[in-house]
């Protein structure tokens, strides 16, 4: 059998880089994004639930092309087959979305004991009756490639989301569509300095950033990262950015381009609840955050410093009537830069996750009542985007209800 | 000296686990109850950027801003109803599951 290289050195490939400027978090050579199991879960039930559509074929064929090519950047040349399965096992852990066991993979069988994914919908949706874990089938497909060459089908036969004691995945052999591999137009953005923006007195956002970007945001023995009372995971941007103009695309071909584009936004607006009430509840948050809040607005200034540290766009505070409206921007959004490497110029705003992530936090901060009565009480308008020409992107939020 | 009241708990819309709750204790009572919390489920481990602490046992996680009190209880999906009767146990809480 063959060594495996040391798990420390493999680990240190994955060591995380923060750029202050950008507040772009880099792993393995890739932008990811930190979010929770409420906003995977939701966007997961929202593509796969497109009637007009093959959803899970979807993300299975996104998360195939990014992880392929993820793999790629943290692999070597001279890495054998078993450093390239604990590689592919590693990141997979580190990344948060659970741990999966390639030790059978000759048997064309791979385990998994802890599933981010299955987390996630129980946690979020509730129990249901097919498998959830749509986005590991094409990791794996993903990372198979990466190892060895070798095209092939991954179909996950049992899910701990129905029950199973854990989840377990058939690779099927035989396969002769390639990768389809990510064709990327380089585009050269220089974002506009930071200045003019609203801050709080009281909130020290760089510490609250610091403090965020300083811990271990990666996965725990499970391979999964409970903090600020979610689960969380370090998602490239590159999936969320390939599924979203992927969704939208195939929607827009059955006539459904707009309810594609209002389902992304809701979905990212109950997440900016969701998400935002888990961490506004957390222990973290009472520790080092509440402290600094002493007027209501307090917490929107500190909600915006804890995305900023999670990798969502670099926004910041235009304006703001507190309960009434909030004009914010981002600077390098990864929706739209990603778009405009992606497809090009385009005409449309294309942040649809920062647009509903926006009212989602005002109904939090301001919003009474449950979740459910505040959802749809403001409403978002995305008035420029990066690759739509603007210097930033911007969005309006205003009280509807 | 009169005995240190029962503790009480509060639920918490802590999204990992819908039976999230936070646990209040007399604050005499906390600096033995964390160290016998350790001796049971494992290491503390202090988050000074933070101020936070946290035990992670195999059915549940238990956190406090640093000085212990209150304990929020974040259950995992693998949590038995032994598990949180014999954490209960610990506590002196006599409450409902």
């Amino acid at each position: 059998m063959e060594n495996t290289a040391d798990l420390a050195a493999l680990r240190e490939r994955l060591s995380l880089v923060f750029n202050k400027e950008s507040y772009r978090r880099v792993i393995g050579g890739k932008d990811v994004i930190i979010h929770c199991h409420h906003y995977n879960s939701r966007i997961q039930r929202t593509v796969e639930g497109a009637a007009e559509i093959d959803g899970k074929a979807l993300i299975t064929a996104v998360a195939e092309r990014v992880f392929c090519e993820h793999l790629g950047n943290v692999l070597r040349e001279d890495d054998n087959v078993a450093t390239r399965r604990a590689m592919a096992e590693l990141l997979y852990a580190h990344l948060g979305y659970g741990r999966i066991d390639l030790s059978r993979l000759a048997e064309d069988e791979v385990l998994a004991p802890s599933s981010h994914f299955v987390e996630g919908w129980l946690a979020g949706l509730g129990r249901r009756d097919a498998a959830v874990c749509s986005f590991t089938e094409g990791y794996l497909q993903g990372a198979i490639f990466a190892i060895s060459g070798e095209l092939t089908h991954v179909h996950e036969v049992e899910c701990m989301a129905t029950g199973a004691e854990r989840c377990r995945f058939e690779v099927r052999r035989g396969r002769e569509r390639p990768i389809e591999p990510i064709e990327r137009a380089p585009f050269a953005f220089e974002p506009p300095a930071a200045e003019g923006f609203l801050h709080s007195e009281s909130v020290d956002e760089q510490a609250i950033i610091d403090a965020v970007v300083g811990m271990p945001i990666h996965g725990n023995q499970d391979g999964l990262i409970p903090a600020f009372g979610v689960y969380l995971a370090n998602t490239p941007a590159d999936f969320y950015n390939l599924l979203s103009i992927s969704f939208i695309e195939e929607m827009a071909a059955k006539g459904r381009e707009k309810t594609a584009r209002r389902l992304l936004i809701e979905d990212a607006e109950t997440c900016g609840m969701n998400t935002f009430r888990g961490i506004m509840n957390s222990t973290e948050w009472e520790g080092l955050i509440a402290p600094m809040i002493h007027e209501r607005p307090d917490n929107l200034h500190a909600l915006v410093a804890v995305s900023n540290a999670l990798g969502w766009g670099n926004w910041h505070i235009r304006q703001h009537t507190p309960g009434l409206g909030l004009v914010i921007e981002s600077l390098n959004g990864y929706e739209a830069l990603g778009f405009r490497e992606l497809r090009g110029p385009t005409k449309r705003p294309q942040c649809c996750m920062l647009t509903g992530v926006a009212a989602g936090m005002m109904e939090l901060v301001y919003g009474e009542g449950t979740l459910a009565e505040r959802f749809g009480t403001f409403a978002s308008t995305e008035s420029a985007c990066i690759c739509s020409g603007g210097q930033s992107c911007t969005f309006g939020v205003e009280r509807v209800a | 000296m009169s005995e240190a009241p029962l503790p009480t708990r509060a639920p918490v819309h802590a999204c990992i686990h819908p039976q999230t709750f936070k646990y209040f204790f007399h604050r005499d009572t906390v600096t033995e109850l964390w160290r016998r919390l350790a001796e049971r489920y494992g290491t503390l481990k202090m988050n000074g950027a933070f101020r936070m602490m946290e035990i992670e046992g195999e059915h549940f996680f238990l956190r406090s801003v640093i000085g212990g009190n209150p304990i929020t209880v974040i259950r995992k999906r693998s949590c038995t109803d032994a598990a949180i009767a014999e954490l209960h146990a610990i506590f002196g809480y006599e409450g409902p599951p």
